[in-house]
C-alpha cells in the first residue's frame, strides 16, 4: 500500500482553477455531438465524443452519456466491437441504464452484449472510504473492472473548517491510505474522492466540492438553537406563508391554463390507399 | 325552495355540465396512413406514429425519416405506440390533445421482426390546416428488397387479414 502526500496549496489552488476553466467548453463538444447524432451524422458524433473526453473535465453522468453516443455510432457504423467496451464502459458508470428499445436490432446488439459481460461477473466500479483514525488517514478502496480509472484525486478538511482543502493525488490503487492533516484533532473530517480516467475525467466520484461527503463521532452541538425557541415561531409562518403562496399559484395557474387554451385536437387513425 | 325554483336550478345546472362536457371534448381530426397499395398494408404488421417539433426548419423531413428508420426517432412532442396496422384503420389509435403549431408528423409501418417496411412525414398544423392530416407512406430499401418487382401477390386481402386474421 502506498500512501498519498499532499501537494502543495498554490498547485492545488492551480489545478482548481484549471478545473473550472474547461467543463464549459466539453459541455459544448457534447452540446455538438448529441447535435450531430440527432442528424444521423456518425463520423461527427464519433468525433466530437472523442474531443469531449479529451477535454478531460467531463463529470461521470456526461461520460456515460459520451460513451453511449459512441457505443450507437460505432455500432451504425458496423464496427460491433468498439460499439460494445463503449457500451461496457457506459454500464461500469450506470449499471441501469437501458438504451431506447425502438433503436434497430443491430444498434442494440452489442449493448446486449455488454449487459451479458456485466451480467457474468460480481464486481462493479465503485469507490469506498473508511475513516482509519489509528492511522491518521482516509482509506480509499476501488473496485475497476475494465480498467478505466487512471489517478485518484482525495480532497479533506475538518468538517465545517472555512478553509480550501488539503489536496491529494496519486495514481490508481485498489487500496490507498491518503493521510489527512486535520486528524487527530478533529471529530468529523469532509471529504471528497474524484477517480479519474487518464483524460481527468471523473469516473466515479464520492462527495462533491459543493457538497462534501463528510464521516467520523458525533459531538453534541450545544446553544445552536435560541434559548426557548424564539426561532420556531417566524419560522412556521414562513412556511404557512409558502404554502399559501403555492396554493394561490396553482389556483391561478389553473384559471388561466382553463381560461387561455384553446380547444385541444385529438387525432384520429384511418387508412388509406393511394 | 319552490318546486319552479329547483327545475329552474336544475336545468341551470344540467346546461353547466353539458356546456363544460362540449368543451372538454375537444374537435376530432382524421389523420389518414396513406398506403401505396392494399398488398403493402397487408405486408406490414405495426405502424407508429411521431409528432417531433421542428422549430423554424420545415425541410427536416428526411432526417427524421433516416431516424425512424433506425429506430433512433423519438416523438418528442407525442407518439403513439407501435400498433397494429388494422387498428389504425379501425379508427382505434388516437392522439390526444395534440398542440399548436407547425409540427412534424412521421410515420412508419414495419414487419413482425421490426424492420420498417413503409415510412412517410409531413409538416402540418391540424389547427390551421383542413381536412384530415394525410401521411404518405412509401416504400423503403427494406420492403424492395424483401418484395422486389415481380413477388407474388399477398395471398389475403385487407378485410382478410384485419377481419379474419390471414397472414
Amino acid at each position: 500500500m502506498r500512501a498519498f502526500r499532499p501537494l502543495p496549496r498554490s498547485w492545488a489552488l492551480a489545478l482548481a482553477l484549471l478545473a473550472l476553466s474547461s467543463p464549459a467548453g466539453a459541455q459544448d463538444l457534447l452540446g455538438q455531438a448529441e447535435e450531430a447524432y440527432m442528424n444521423v451524422d456518425f463520423e461527427r458524433t464519433l468525433e466530437l465524443c472523442g474531443r469531449a473526453m479529451a477535454s478531460g473535465s467531463l463529470s461521470p453522468e456526461r461520460l456515460a452519456r459520451v460513451y453511449e453516443l459512441m457505443g450507437i455510432a460505432h455500432a451504425a457504423n458496423g464496427d460491433e466491437d468498439a460499439s460494445r467496451e463503449a457500451y461496457k464502459k457506459m454500464l461500469a458508470l450506470r449499471p441501469d441504464a437501458q438504451v431506447d428499445t425502438n433503436l434497430a436490432p443491430r444498434l442494440r446488439s452489442p449493448f446486449m452484449e455488454a449487459r451479458g459481460y456485466w451480467a457474468t461477473r460480481s464486481d462493479r466500479l465503485s469507490l469506498e472510504a473508511v475513516l482509519v483514525r489509528a492511522e491518521r488517514g482516509l482509506r480509499v478502496t476501488l473496485s475497476d473492472p475494465l480498467g478505466m480509472v487512471a489517478s485518484l484525486v482525495v480532497l479533506t478538511r475538518g468538517a465545517g473548517e472555512l478553509r480550501p482543502y488539503d489536496e491529494h493525488r496519486g495514481p490508481a490503487q485498489l487500496t490507498s491510505l491518503v493521510e489527512v492533516a486535520a486528524l487527530p484533532e478533529a471529530d468529523r473530517i469532509e471529504y471528497v474522492i474524484e477517480a479519474l480516467d487518464a483524460a481527468g475525467n471523473r469516473v466515479a466520484q464520492l462527495g462533491t466540492r459543493d457538497t462534501p461527503n463528510s464521516v467520523g463521532r458525533d459531538t453534541p452541538r450545544g446553544g445552536e438553537r435560541g434559548v426557548g425557541g424564539g426561532e420556531e415561531r417566524p419560522r412556521r409562518w414562513w412556511i404557512a406563508g409558502v404554502v399559501a403562496a403555492i396554493v394561490v399559484g396553482a389556483a391561478l395557474g389553473v384559471g388561466l391554463y382553463y381560461g387561455l387554451r384553446t380547444e385541444p385536437v385529438t387525432l384520429q387513425s384511418q387508412v388509406v390507399f393511394r | 325552495m319552490s318546486r319552479n325554483t329547483r327545475h329552474l336550478l336544475g336545468r341551470i345546472f344540467g346546461a353547466a355540465c353539458a356546456l363544460l362536457l362540449v368543451a372538454g371534448c375537444g374537435e376530432t381530426v382524421p389523420l389518414a396512413l396513406a398506403f401505396p397499395s392494399s398488398e403493402a398494408f397487408v405486408r406490414s404488421a405495426n405502424a407508429r406514429v411521431y409528432v417531433v417539433d421542428v422549430g423554424d426548419d420545415l425541410g427536416v423531413c428526411p432526417t427524421l425519416l433516416m431516424r425512424a428508420e433506425l429506430g433512433t426517432l423519438v416523438g418528442d412532442v407525442a407518439q403513439t405506440d407501435l400498433r397494429p396496422v388494422c387498428d389504425f384503420r379501425a379508427g382505434a389509435v388516437q392522439l390526444p390533445d395534440v398542440p399548436q403549431g407547425v409540427h412534424a408528423y412521421v410515420a412508419i409501418a414495419t414487419n413482425e421482426a421490426g424492420q420498417v417496411l413503409l415510412s412517410g412525414c409531413r409538416i402540418a398544423d391540424p389547427y390551421v390546416d383542413d381536412g384530415p392530416l394525410e401521411i404518405t407512406l412509401s416504400t423503403t430499401e427494406r420492403y424492395r428488397s424483401t418484395f422486389p418487382a415481380g413477388s407474388a401477390s399477398p395471398m389475403c386481402s385487407v378485410e382478410d387479414k384485419c377481419v379474419r386474421s390471414c397472414r
